[in-house]
C-alpha cells in the first residue's frame, strides 16, 4: 500500500469504519512508515481539538430578544392557506385553475356571448386565473 | 480515544432524543396554531446550538448574534412550510448555515475578529499537556482560515457529535459531497499545522 492511499483511509481507521482486512494492511504500513504515523496523529489531534470544543455561550438577552421580535411579527401574517397548500401543490392548483378556465371558456359561445368576446375570453380566462393564483402565492410567500 | 469519548458523551447529552423530537413537533404545532409560547420554547431549546454554529463559522460574536436572530425570525415566517416538524432544530441550523455562507462570501464583509477567550476555550488541562494544548489552540484558530464550505462541513460535523449523515442533512448537502468537504478541510488543517504561514485559498 502506498502512502497517498493509506492517508486517504486514515480517518476511516480513526472512525472505526474500515473492514478488518483493510485495517490490518493499514496497521502494517503504519508500523513501517513514520510520516503516515505523523499524519494519523494530526488527524487524531484535529478530532480531539474540535470535538471537545465547548458550546459558545450567548448573552442572556439573545433569546428574549428573538422571542420579542417574533411576537412583533405575529399578526402580520395569518394562515390564509392551509399548510399543505404550498410549493408543488400551489403550482398544481394554478395549473388546475388554468385548465378549468380553458374548459369554461369553451362554453362561453353557448352561454350567449358574442363570438368575438367569447374568443378573447377563451384565451385570457385561463391565463388570468393562473396569474391571479400565482400572484396570490407570491404575496403569501413573500420574504 | 478522548475525542471518541467526548463525541459519544455529546451524543448522549446533547443530540435530540426521540422524546425531544416529539416535543419539538408538538411545539411547532402550537406555534402554527398561533400559541406564542410554542415558538418561545423552540427558541429556548435551540438558540444556543444555532449561536454556536454561527460563532464557529463567523468567528465574530456580534455577527453570530445577528445571524442567530435572523435565522429564527426567518424560520418563524416560514414555519407553515416546514415538513418535518420534529427536525425544527436542524432546519433552523440549516437556515443559519446559509446565512453564514452568504456573509462569508459577501465582498463587503470586514475582516474576521478572533473570538474572545470564552468561545475559543483552551483545551482541557486534565487531558492535554502543554504542547498538545497549544496545538489544539492552533487547530481551533486555523478553522477561521478554511474556505467557507469546508469550514461549514467541519462545524456541522463537530457541532453536537453528529454522524456524517446527520451533519450532511444539517447543512443540506448530500453525504458524498459532505465527506469530500470534510476530508479536504482536514487535509488543509494538517497542512496549516505543518506550515502556519499558509494562507486561505478558495477551493476550485
Amino acid at each position: 500500500m502506498r502512502c497517498p492511499k493509506v492517508r486517504a483511509k486514515l480517518q476511516a481507521l480513526l472512525d472505526g469504519a474500515l473492514p478488518a482486512t483493510d485495517e490490518a494492511r493499514l496497521r502494517d504500513h503504519l508500523t513501517a512508515c513514520e510520516p503516515c504515523r505523523g499524519h494519523l496523529d494530526s488527524l487524531r489531534l484535529i478530532d480531539e481539538a474540535l470535538s471537545t470544543q465547548p458550546e459558545a455561550e450567548p448573552r442572556p438577552e439573545l433569546a428574549p430578544a428573538i422571542m420579542a421580535r417574533a411576537r412583533a411579527q405575529r399578526g402580520r401574517r395569518r394562515p390564509l392557506v392551509p399548510v399543505w397548500l404550498e410549493g408543488w401543490t400551489l403550482a398544481s392548483v394554478a395549473l388546475g385553475l388554468a385548465a378549468c378556465g380553458l374548459a369554461v371558456s369553451r362554453f362561453l359561445p353557448a352561454a350567449g356571448l358574442p363570438d368575438e368576446l367569447a374568443a378573447q375570453a377563451s384565451g385570457l380566462l385561463p391565463v388570468a386565473l393562473a396569474a391571479a393564483f400565482g400572484l396570490f402565492g407570491m404575496w403569501y410567500y413573500r420574504p | 480515544m478522548i475525542a471518541a469519548l467526548a463525541r459519544s458523551a455529546n451524543l448522549v447529552l446533547l443530540a435530540p432524543a426521540g422524546r425531544d423530537a416529539g416535543d419539538d413537533a408538538a411545539l411547532v404545532a402550537r406555534a402554527r396554531e398561533g400559541d406564542p409560547s410554542g415558538f418561545d420554547e423552540i427558541v429556548r431549546r435551540h438558540h444556543k446550538r444555532v449561536y454556536t454554529l454561527a460563532c464557529r463559522m463567523l468567528h465574530h460574536p456580534e455577527e453570530a448574534e445577528d445571524v442567530t436572530q435572523e435565522a429564527f425570525l426567518n424560520a418563524y415566517q416560514r414555519l407553515p412550510q416546514l415538513r418535518e416538524a420534529e427536525s425544527v432544530g436542524a432546519w433552523i441550523c440549516r437556515i443559519a448555515s446559509n446565512l453564514c455562507l452568504d456573509r462569508l462570501r459577501s465582498p463587503r464583509r470586514h475582516t474576521e475578529v478572533p473570538m474572545p477567550a470564552p468561545e475559543l476555550a483552551p483545551a482541557d488541562p486534565a487531558t492535554a499537556d502543554e504542547g498538545t494544548a497549544e496545538t489544539v489552540e492552533r487547530i481551533r484558530a486555523a478553522m477561521a482560515e478554511l474556505p467557507p464550505k469546508y469550514r461549514l462541513a467541519v462545524v456541522a460535523y463537530y457541532l453536537r457529535g453528529h454522524t456524517y449523515e446527520e451533519a450532511a442533512r444539517l447543512i443540506g448537502v448530500n453525504v458524498r459531497t459532505f465527506k469530500t468537504h470534510l476530508y479536504r478541510a482536514r487535509q488543509r488543517l494538517i497542512a496549516m499545522l505543518e506550515d502556519p504561514t499558509q494562507t486561505r485559498e478558495e477551493p476550485p
